[in-house]
């Protein structure tokens, strides 16, 4: 099959027949060799290829045996053709393959791979070791995912031919989310791949030549002056521990990956989140989606798991009597909550939502001004809005005693005005200047942990998963806003589920657009446009990479600092 | 405050602390530790001795880096300081004549051995000293302790030098080939020390295992360091830290030293590293 008539007839159509193995198998006609036999359940070992980044042949542990071609070509670069017959194991190439990965671990620390006790240390020290510098397996943070490993096993690999070489790298685990230890790096070039030819970025690349070749930054500056911007594909690629999520790091394998949407900005893109047991432990982009179209920014990428996962998050609620706080049961906190709400209907009285809040809490809050407070005034925090600045309106009618109570769903309140309300009920996830002025605290989930829906940027409706139980007793805020209306007497509101609040929504204008239409920068692309508020927090107080990366935007601020294209 | 006088990473995640602490060095003796703290609101950190100079005032210890406090330890140069130093903690190996002692030691106990075997070198004894390693490149100060040792035996896990291998595989050879053994020392984690204890324990080799449970004051008050030998608790910092090899309760050593384990995985992702990194070599 020739280059024009693949490009002629219609690329998914197109099918050819060809022999892997002793099975007959019908492949598209634009795969390789490789593709073709991976899409076909078999397994070809492979280091360098990755199907996000494509072939560059430079591992050699694909290669294969092809009828009526001379030498053994690797099969990641090898199209295939019509009547093809492969084979991709005989002794010849077993021989190589495992010479070939013998090479590849001169300069891995891999000790443990020919260890005869490793049966006996596996079921003493199955924890993970936390050790700065990875000399072994067992003891390497990648341990349960590691890609080297699992071909080493495969190989069955029992002693090492070559004395294995270490060159003492430094670590890089100064700069924001990351920990690189190029002393695991095996040179597959999937980071650099991935970072230059799918984001069109270029943070990593290959330095020096031969022997002395290794993965690092075109310069000595700090990864987020090289265009980093922190979408972690290169930790999704790597092969190795030598790339890792600083925050997930020695948490162990997901047991599951669920997806939703990140509600952290109202853009909202796809989000797989990974869990083991019931604690999510880490975030990235969808897999099945193009890389290239939807790279999640530092924030989807690196936040969402250590935000939810803080240990200062509110866990059951509290009431405040005589200046000190005790913990109360879901009961008391709701009955105490309305009573002294009732005492401050219509104008008086404020109900504050966030615009992160789902379209059910929206609703439900909305509903609870109108009818359960008799015609309280609604405001609705705006996304990645400093407290101070959120609402000026609130701000204002608060300062000059027109409203005199109030119930947030939202840290977004000037702390300045907090002392001239009489009344504050608080629900949120965070301890705040707010919370800390409220007579009752309802502990709340984040967007993980609940359902419901929302309206991003366009106005698109997105429906969220509950993918981890929220920690202690917190609830979702539609449960504790239909719970508040059952004790102000709105029987009407006191919805029992969430699909009923769903059902109950109208599907007006209002309630499906954010009004926040115009082009603004992505922050996938642009670290300056990083939202740095959520609900009226400070992400980067919940968040350390955030803390770091701040530091380093503070740092150069005043040089020239260019946020990218 | 006591001062850092020297800091190497000998081998990788290793680190060999040299500190002024002039009362403290003047005191020590084989098989003692100290705690360290890096800061006012640091763990405390229990650390065995690899050597003292009562003349110079300072002493050394190894440190293996696993987790935030020993990681807080890895980042400082010589010249900084930890907020508290005390020690010599715990009971000095008792030293005595028994003819042949082997002096086995892995990971931090390459160095933590050192003492212990000097001192049973002067005592009159012949000192093989073990030494396990996972690699080649692993191994550190082998050249002090060939000084005070008659034999140095290499074991590697992957076979890059001599023995493939553990220490107690060693230990296994030497009883095989009837080598005479009076008295087996070992320092590392307790994986290796166990397995040093049950290579010996056919034999009826006395053996001794330096015990490394999580330990808070070092003084017996809290009772973290509890530790089942022979049926019966005893406080690793106080009644130890060595005890019978063939009489501990190693699985619920292993189990105990787990105990915070969350969050401690919590903990090391959150310590401040400096931006430019101190290199290897």
């Amino acid at each position: 099959m020739t280059d024009t008539s693949r490009e002629t007839g219609s690329a998914t159509a197109q099918t050819v027949t060809i022999t892997i193995d002793g099975r007959e198998l019908r492949a598209l006609a634009r795969q390789t060799v490789l593709e073709a036999a991976l899409a076909n359940g078999i397994d070809i070992p492979h280091v360098c290829y990755h199907a996000e980044v494509g072939p560059i042949g430079s591992c050699r542990l694909c290669i294969v045996e092809i009828e009526a071609v001379n030498g053994l070509p690797t099969s990641c670069t090898t199209p295939i053709a019509e009547g093809m017959v492969v084979r991709t194991e005989t002794e010849q190439i077993n021989k190589l393959r495992k010479a070939l990965l013998e090479l590849l671990l001169l300069n891995h620390p891999t000790a443990c791979l020919v260890c005869d006790k490793q049966e006996l240390c596996l079921k003493y020290r199955y924890n993970p070791s936390k050790a700065g510098r990875t000399t072994g397996c067992n003891f390497c943070n990648n341990k349960d995912i590691c890609d080297i490993r699992k071909l080493a096993e495969r190989f069955g690999l029992t002693e090492l031919i070559y004395p294995p070489s270490y060159e003492g790298r430094p670590l890089e685990r100064a700069e924001p989310f990351i920990d690189r230890d190029y002393n695991l790096c095996v040179l597959c070039g999937r980071c650099v791949r991935i970072c230059r030819d799918v984001h069109g970025t270029a943070a990593v690349e290959f330095v020096d030549r031969g022997g002395r070749t290794r993965v690092a930054g075109p310069s000595e500056l700090p990864h987020a002056e090289l265009q980093c911007r922190f979408c972690g594909a290169c930790i999704d690629v790597c092969p190795t521990g030598a790339l890792s999520d600083r925050y997930a790091k020695w948490r162990g394998a997901p047991d599951r990956s669920e997806q939703t949407y990140c509600a952290l900005c109202p853009i909202g893109c796809p989000l797989a989140v990974h869990v083991r047991g019931d604690r999510a432990i880490g975030t990235a982009s969808v897999p099945d989606q193009d890389p290239a179209s939807r790279p999640l920014c530092a924030l989807g990428r690196f936040a969402v798991a250590e935000f939810a996962a803080g240990q200062d998050r509110f866990t059951h609620p509290q009431i405040r009597t005589d200046g000190r706080w005790r913990r109360a049961n879901w009961d008391e906190a709701i009955r105490a909550a309305a009573e002294r709400l009732a005492q401050y209907k219509e104008s008086q009285a404020a109900v504050v939502a966030d615009a992160s809040s789902s379209l059910e809490t929206r609703h439900l809050l909305r509903a609870l001004a109108e009818l359960g407070l008799n015609g309280a005034r609604l405001f609705i925090a705006p996304h990645n809005a400093a407290p101070e600045a959120a609402l000026p309106a609130l701000t204002e009618a608060i300062r000059n005693g027109q409203i005199k109570a109030a119930y947030v769903a939202t840290a977004a309140i000037d702390p300045a005005v907090l002392d001239s309300l009489d009344l504050l009920i608080v629900q949120d996830c965070y301890p705040s200047p707010v919370s800390e002025a409220a007579t009752v605290i309802l502990p709340t989930t984040v967007f993980i942990e609940a359902g419901g829906t929302f309206a991003d940027r366009d106005g698109v409706v997105k429906k969220l998963q509950a993918v981890v139980p929220p920690p202690g007793e917190a609830r979702p805020e539609w449960q504790i806003a239909a719970d508040l209306a059952r004790a102000l007497g709105q029987d009407h509101l006191a919805y029992e589920s969430l699909e009923q609040v769903s059902a109950a929504l109208e599907p007006t204008a209002s309630n499906r657009s954010t009004g926040e239409t115009v082009e603004q920068p992505d922050p996938a692309h642009d670290l300056s446009a990083l939202p740095k508020y959520f609900r009226g927090h400070r992400m980067s107080r919940h968040v350390k990479g955030l803390a770091q990366l701040e530091e380093l935007i503070a740092g150069r601020s005043e040089s020239a600092f260019e946020s990218g294209d | 405050m006591f001062r850092i006088v020297e800091k190497t990473e000998p081998v990788p995640n290793t680190h060999l602390v040299t500190i002024e602490a002039p009362k403290v060095a003047a005191k020590c003796q084989p098989g003692q530790f100290v705690i360290v703290m890096v800061d006012d609101r640091s763990e405390r950190v229990p650390l065995s001795l690899a050597d003292w100079d009562s003349q110079a005032g300072t002493l050394t210890v190894p440190v293996f880096e696993v987790g935030r406090s020993s990681r807080k330890i890895a980042m400082l140069q010589a010249g900084d300081e930890f907020a508290h130093l005390i020690g010599p903690l715990g009971r000095p190996f008792p030293i005595a004549k028994h003819g042949t002692v082997v002096c086995a030691g892995g990971c931090y106990g390459l160095a933590a051995i050192y003492p212990i075997a000097r001192a049973m070198k002067e005592a009159g004894n012949r000192v093989v000293c073990v030494l396990e390693a996972r690699s080649h490149y692993l191994y550190y100060q082998q050249d002090r302790l060939a000084e005070v040792a008659d034999e140095l035996l290499y074991a590697t896990i992957d076979g890059s030098r001599d023995r493939k291998g553990h220490a107690c595989d060693v230990l296994s050879d030497m009883l095989t080939q009837q080598r005479p053994i009076h008295l087996v020392v070992a320092v590392g984690c307790p994986f290796m020390m166990m397995l040093c204890g049950e290579a010996t324990k056919t034999a009826a080799v006395p053996t001794w295992a330096c015990l490394n449970p999580i330990i808070v004051d070092g003084t017996g008050m809290c009772g973290a360091c509890r530790v089942t030998v022979a049926g019966q608790t005893r406080f690793a910092c106080v009644d130890g830290p060595f005890f019978d090899a063939h009489q501990v309760d190693w699985d619920e050593l292993f189990h105990r030293q787990a105990a915070y384990l969350g969050d401690e995985v919590q903990a090391v992702g959150q310590t401040d590293a400096p931006l430019h990194p101190h290199h290897h070599h």
